[in-house]
């Protein structure tokens, strides 16, 4: 075990160039297909499930526990990409928020933070949720704001409209909106991810999943 | 395409339409027109510098004036019916709910457009004009996103896409990812439904409880993502031993022709996206 950690270590002392490239590996390559398609999946199964969640980030969490910030980064926005192929483009611009998530679990998970030994290490979960939460509210409000004049259509514009109309600016009540919805989506995918990437037999992992998770 | 690609007699259009899985809300639409007939760089180009023109200007009437500009050219080439479905669909929902929510609520909001009288609960209900222009404004700008890239994306097939972009030196990895990213969602939403019925038949309950409900995401996401890696494996074995990692020029299948017409078109885009920041900039 300690050796893994060593090699992390390595990892933190090298250039970001040498790091990307060995991120990104044939098994990193044909993984990113696979946590886009879990990414748009997600989204039709919490549907089937009757589940009140988004849960369309799973696959670039899950990429960025296996594979790095750098390869999660390239999924993350590859799904939106595709995602206008195949839903609507108006997604396209979140792309951004995919992205942002991706490095920030991509780094906590260089940190350890995907390492559980004890039943109290769950608590690092919660804290890898709040920072995705952080994460994502910081990125897509100005997205919302900018492109979409604060109303996505979605029924979370009834509460932005809620909002609005207690007198609060339109950026306030995106912000806000926003920390309404995501905790709840964001904890449930990082934990989701996290026992996902745990049953991935060990052969299939990338090695940067074989050193970030136990 | 002008050109007409034959693989043992039969149409290579044909072929690649029956070797997809159609089932995504946005198909490409076959056919020959002008738009199809684009480099599809081209295509990506103007509509990304429309876009960019739209959000530019603070003004709903560009949106507009694009806007229709942009209908006109979809509905004579004859690709207007996916279109107007994803309009429908995501469209309709945005503009009760932007000219609702903007239009009485907009912070800036201060001169009456139209009050609705002795509404039950409220006294009136005032509509501004201030809101209603801004949700305009943001209405107009999406609508020339969804139009433009809609429009691209319905008259060009992903293949021509990625030979075009390739061309233009995007790495052959990366073009492999997205192709193979669009294939497979048909393929896992189809093994999705297996999953779930197998797990189903033993006594996964998808009517418990909130909690057990999500809890059995991770037990229909797990053996998808693990079955996937498996077929995966094959399909990198597959690729290597055709080459995927080789360095040096590559022959396609297809021949995406890049047209005088098409470079002009890009740098009229180019320049015309250059003198609209230059006007904003300096008004």
């Amino acid at each position: 075990m300690a050796t893994r950690e060593q090699e992390f270590e390595d990892r933190k002392q090298s250039s970001f160039i040498k790091r990307a490239q060995s991120d990104f590996t044939t098994v990193a390559w044909v993984l990113i297909p696979v946590a886009v398609g879990i990414n748009v999946i997600g989204g039709t199964l919490t549907n089937v499930l009757r589940i009140p969640l988004y849960l369309d980030m799973i696959g670039t969490i899950l990429l960025a526990v296996l594979a790095g910030p750098y390869v999660a980064v390239v999924g993350g926005l590859l799904t939106n990409v595709v995602l206008s192929f195949t839903a609507s483009p108006t997604l396209l611009p979140f792309g951004l928020v995919q992205a942002a998530v991706a490095l920030a679990v991509g780094y906590l998970a260089v940190r350890g933070w995907f390492r559980i030994r004890e039943g109290k290490g769950y608590l690092k979960l919660v804290g890898v949720a709040v920072v995705v939460v952080l994460v994502s509210v910081i990125v897509s409000s100005p997205i919302v704001v900018l492109v979409f004049g604060g109303v996505t259509g979605g029924p979370t514009s009834v509460v932005t409209g809620v909002f609005l109309a207690t007198g609060q600016e339109l950026i306030t009540s995106v912000v806000a909106t926003q920390f309404l919805v995501e905790p709840v989506d964001k904890i449930a995918s990082v934990f989701i991810a996290y026992f996902i990437a745990k049953s991935v037999p060990e052969r299939y992992r990338p090695s940067f999943g074989q050193k970030s998770i136990s | 395409m002008s050109e007409k690609h034959t693989i043992y007699g039969t149409n290579l259009d044909d072929v690649l339409e029956e070797a997809e899985q159609p089932g995504n809300v946005i198909d490409y639409q076959p056919g020959d027109t002008f738009l199809h007939r684009l480099n599809p760089v081209t295509k990506l180009v103007i509509s990304l510098g429309l876009i960019t023109i739209a959000f530019l200007i603070p003004d709903f009437r560009v949106g507009l004036v694009l806007s229709v500009l942009l209908a006109m050219v979809v509905v004579v080439t004859g690709v207007y019916r996916p279109i107007a479905k994803v309009l429908a669909v995501i469209g309709i929902p945005l503009t009760v709910a932007l000219v609702v929510i903007q239009g009485l609520f907009y912070p800036e909001n201060q001169t009456p457009w139209y009050i609705f009288e002795s509404v039950p609960v409220f006294e009136q209900i005032i509509v501004y004009e201030e809101g209603l222009l801004f949700a305009l404004l943001i209405l107009f700008r999406i609508l020339v996103l969804m139009l433009a890239l809609l429009g691209t994306i319905v008259t060009t097939h992903p293949k021509r896409l990625t030979i075009a972009l390739m061309e233009k030196r995007m790495p052959s990895k990366l073009a492999y990812v997205f192709l193979a990213a669009l294939q497979f969602i048909p393929q896992m939403r189809q093994r999705a439904n297996a999953i779930l019925d197998a797990q189903q038949a033993r006594g996964l309950d998808t009517s418990a409880n909130l909690w057990r409900r999500a809890t059995s995401l991770v037990a229909l996401l797990a053996p998808l993502l693990i079955s996937m890696l498996i077929s995966t494996e094959t399909r990198a074995l597959a690729l290597e031993s055709r080459g995927f990692a080789r360095e040096g020029e590559r022959t396609y299948l297809f021949d995406v022709p890049d047209t005088t017409f098409d470079r002009a078109l890009r740098w009229l885009m180019f320049a015309c996206v250059i003198a609209v920041a230059v006007w904003r900039v300096i008004l």
